[in-house]
């Protein structure tokens, strides 16, 4: 299907850097489904990322929201994970075609995502898969979501592909508190100067989301 | 020399076209179902989503072509002018290239479906503000902290008088630093209103719910009100 098809259409600044077509394993209704929030961030975690990124992810089921993330070790694999087993809806969206697998570890958990939710990749089958497909996967998890939280993410994780185009299309872009604060890195100083969000409470994130409407509506 | 201190608008009149209730208001709203669906057409706005019903027209599009087919029959009618230039608020941070900017998205719908002259994107961030709708009351960006934040990029030919336009008002703090900015640098042009897509409320009545009212800032820029 067309990204069109999925999540409607687009305007000429989404279209910049939307793929031509996704390939969509599982409930496809949820790629319709409002809100949807990106919780992404370091293959190389730390346990309170983890923790962090979990109980995000647990808030956000608590609220209704779709939770969407990367599929990748470390805070990815904590926020699907955390996510079902709060009994909410998760989407994996993945840098490697839907037959292919990466990281391996992750097989079990992307079979579930594609019986039980969404398994989501823009790439065809037996696309190679290349380091550049991570921050294109992560561009068009910006595009399907309506905020974007990073957790924890080195000067190099596609996370921050995700959020410079969060900030490009004008979708609510957090940053925990934790990463800020952090002295070694420079990139959530620049990114907050083009208007990401500092993550001190997440009532601050539920009060940026839409309210469980499908589509934005046209008359009242 | 004595510092000439930037002029905040007293008494600058505004219109807007939507209620904009936050998200807990609208669960509490009376008709939490039309508050939840308003709610979420201004943050469709705020990234100039297109219309599902009439793509390629966004959102924006669509309803400034509605509100054209009725202002004279609004309260909008008073503010707007077709002969005024409309220039366009930057958003709370610099822009990146090619993203998302509604408020020049609104001023060109205005143009195309004649409630306004033309369009002069001439203000930009050059820091970010926090933005009004995710601060807390008493961090929200002052008119102040937005003249200090903005340049103006002159043209030949400015214009005789400009209406300031924008996707959502919170308390008229962002039109009240670019007021000061805009009659700082332009002396000769006469701000005759602001005008926003929505403005935040207290109590959610109705979506669609033209108004024209009025913001006023301190001499000092550190506090504004919007009247209603």
């Amino acid at each position: 299907m067309t990204l069109e098809d999925a999540l409607g259409p687009l305007n000429e600044v989404e279209r910049v850097h939307a793929p031509q077509h996704l390939f969509v394993a599982g409930d496809l209704s949820l790629l319709r489904r409002k809100p949807k929030v990106a919780i992404v961030g370091s293959r190389r975690a730390t346990q309170d990322g983890v923790r962090r990124a979990a109980r995000l992810a647990r808030i956000l089921v608590e609220h209704g929201a779709v939770v969407v993330s990367g599929l990748a070790r470390g805070i990815d694999t904590a926020v699907h994970r955390a996510t079902m087993d709060a009994g909410g809806r998760t989407i994996g969206v993945i840098g490697t075609s839907l037959d292919q697998v990466y990281p391996r570890e992750n097989e079990a958990l992307q079979r579930e995502i594609a019986a039980k939710h969404a398994l989501l990749s823009q790439f065809p089958p037996d696309h190679p898969t290349r380091p550049a497909n991570f921050p294109m996967r992560n561009r068009t998890m910006a595009l399907l979501c309506d905020a974007s939280v990073i957790v924890e993410a080195a000067g190099t994780s596609g996370s921050l592909s995700q959020g410079w185009e969060a900030l490009r299309l004008g979708r609510t872009l957090f940053l925990m508190a934790s990463i800020v604060e952090r002295t070694d890195l420079s990139w959530p100083k620049t990114m907050i100067e083009y208007g990401a969000e500092v993550l001190r409470d997440p009532v601050d994130l539920l009060e940026a989301l839409p309210l469980g409407e499908d589509l934005p509506v046209v008359s009242f | 020399m004595a510092k000439t201190f930037p002029s905040f608008p007293s008494d600058l009149r505004f219109g807007s076209y939507f209620a904009y209730p936050g998200a807990r208001m609208a669960e509490q709203a009376t008709d939490p179902a039309s508050a939840r669906k308003c709610r979420n057409l201004i943050l469709a706005v705020k990234q100039d989503a297109v219309s599902p019903a009439h793509a390629p027209l966004t959102l924006i599009q669509v309803w400034i072509r509605q509100l054209a087919a009725v202002v004279s029959d609004t309260v909008l009618a008073s503010l707007l002018d077709r002969s005024a230039t409309l220039i366009p608020m930057p958003r709370s941070s610099p822009l990146l290239r090619r993203s998302v900017w509604p408020a020049l998205r609104l001023a060109d719908a205005m143009v195309e479906h004649g409630l306004g002259g033309e369009v002069l994107p001439c203000l930009e961030r050059l820091n970010a503000v926090p933005k009004a709708a995710l601060s807390r009351p008493g961090e929200r960006p002052t008119a102040l902290d937005h003249y200090e934040s903005l340049a103006i990029t002159l043209v030949p030919g400015m214009p005789q008088k400009a209406i300031l336009v924008d996707d959502v008002v919170t308390r008229g703090a962002m039109f009240g630093g670019a007021f000061a900015k805009l009659t700082e640098v332009l002396g000769s042009t006469e701000i005759i209103g602001a005008f926003a897509f929505a403005r935040t409320v207290q109590t959610f009545d109705r979506a669609v719910d033209p108004c024209v009212g009025r913001i006023a800032c301190s001499w000092s820029g550190d506090h504004s009100s919007r009247t209603p």
